[in-house]
């Protein structure tokens, strides 16, 4: 999701400027295919992170002037420019659409491998807590797996608690927003494919997060009663603007939340896109990684 | 016995240890904030919240739980919900 270059000939477009994280990115590239929206105004997307895939965090003056509707997710970061934007610009803030409730054994991961172009986070920038833990402790990949089929069940939180802190952390969030998520996130949870990662949403989650702002946006956005967003859609790969990496889902998260879209074979990885990899495989992988990691992280320490 | 201030903070230190994966020496204190530590973000924060619960066997008011900024309103939350749980 490149942001947005103002060519010459949108110039004089107005602007419709998305602020926010990847997910806002993909906003802007949907938005962006469509031809009513495109042909009507220069839809820009500028990033809330230091992203290195998708560039500058700074604007043009001209195109804080131009923007007649602000799309901002509401971030850490807010929106810095919104003491330049025009005083007619409309202005929607809305949710990340993020859920932790699959993968309650998430974590950061330290061991990640280097980014390179075709991998800028890493093959597995999703870390898994048990895993990690095992690779920290001198186990082998295999015994990590082995540890991990045995023990990780044991780790799970109690999922029903688990439910109501994340619904919870959802609607707290929210009432700062004028678009919200996740009334649609927990009734189609069992039903649909919302997620592939923690924070990245499939394209029916995206399908439904642009329906909502564009029926928000609708009195400053006379275009988007034309707005075709599954035809968008078809202009990306077929997992959608974010389906580049899947963290496959525990067996008994599957089970419990009565997941009925999810396969035994559920996980792909940078370049495999649709080529899915098993669970086992999938940790096998990333356990190898770290312990590559680890080990070049203290051959270093050694040497100096 | 209500718990004491010295207990909780180390209770909540094991509990962002084994969240956050942090090296053994890292000191966790009541000005720790979740900008000092790589990975506690809106995301992680509900299993940190709910491991703290099972670490103390106690329920925190779920939405309180969202709006604390650093370890020591943590802190208090817990007190709290441990005073409360006496009380019953």
């Amino acid at each position: 999701m490149h942001a947005a270059r103002t060519n010459a000939a949108e110039i004089d477009k107005p602007t419709l400027l998305v602020y926010g994280n990847c997910q806002a990115g993909a906003v802007s590239a949907i938005f962006g295919a469509d031809p009513a929206l495109a042909e009507a105004y220069c839809v820009h997307y500028l990033p809330s992170f230091d992203d290195r895939v998708s560039g500058s965090r700074n604007l043009a003056p001209g195109v804080i002037g131009r923007t007649v509707l602000l799309l901002e997710q509401f971030d850490a970061n807010p929106f810095p420019y919104r003491d330049q934007l025009p005083p007619h610009c409309a202005k929607i803030v809305f949710p990340s659409v993020d859920l932790n409730l699959l993968w309650p054994l998430r974590c950061a991961n330290p061991l990640n491998d280097q980014p390179t172009d075709a991998t800028p986070w890493g093959h597995y920038p999703e870390g898994d807590r048990i895993i990690i833990d095992c690779v920290q402790r001198g186990l082998t990949a295999d015994e990590t797996i082995a540890h991990y089929r045995g023990h990780a069940h044991e780790h799970l939180p109690n999922l029903n608690r688990y439910a109501e802190m994340e619904k919870a952390r959802l609607q707290a969030r929210e009432a700062k927003c004028d678009v919200v998520m996740s009334d649609f996130v927990f009734e189609r949870l069992s039903s649909d494919r919302l997620f592939w990662t923690a924070n990245h949403p499939t394209s029916v989650s995206l399908r439904e997060l642009c329906g909502r702002l564009l029926a928000a946006a609708e009195p400053a956005l006379p275009e988007s009663c034309f707005v075709d967003i599954d035809r968008s859609l078809t202009m990306f790969p077929q997992e959608g603007p974010l389906g580049f990496l899947s963290v496959p889902i525990h067996p008994l998260i599957v089970e419990h939340f009565n997941l009925r879209w999810y396969g035994p074979g559920e996980g792909t990885d940078y370049g495999l896109r649709v080529a899915p990899v098993t669970y086992n495989d999938y940790f096998y992988g990333m356990a190898s990684t770290a312990i590559e990691r680890l080990a070049s992280r203290e051959a270093v320490q050694t040497a100096t | 016995m209500s718990l004491a201030e010295d207990d909780i903070l180390r209770g909540v230190s094991a509990v962002m240890h084994t969240t956050f994966g942090l090296p053994p020496g890292y000191l966790i204190t009541a000005e720790t904030t979740s900008a000092d530590i790589d990975g506690w973000d809106s995301l992680s924060h509900s299993i940190l919240i709910l491991s703290i619960e099972e670490q103390f066997h106690i329920e925190l008011p779920t939405n309180r739980a969202f709006e604390v900024h650093d370890v020591g309103e943590l802190m208090d939350l817990i007190e709290e919900a441990d005073g409360a749980r006496g009380a019953d």
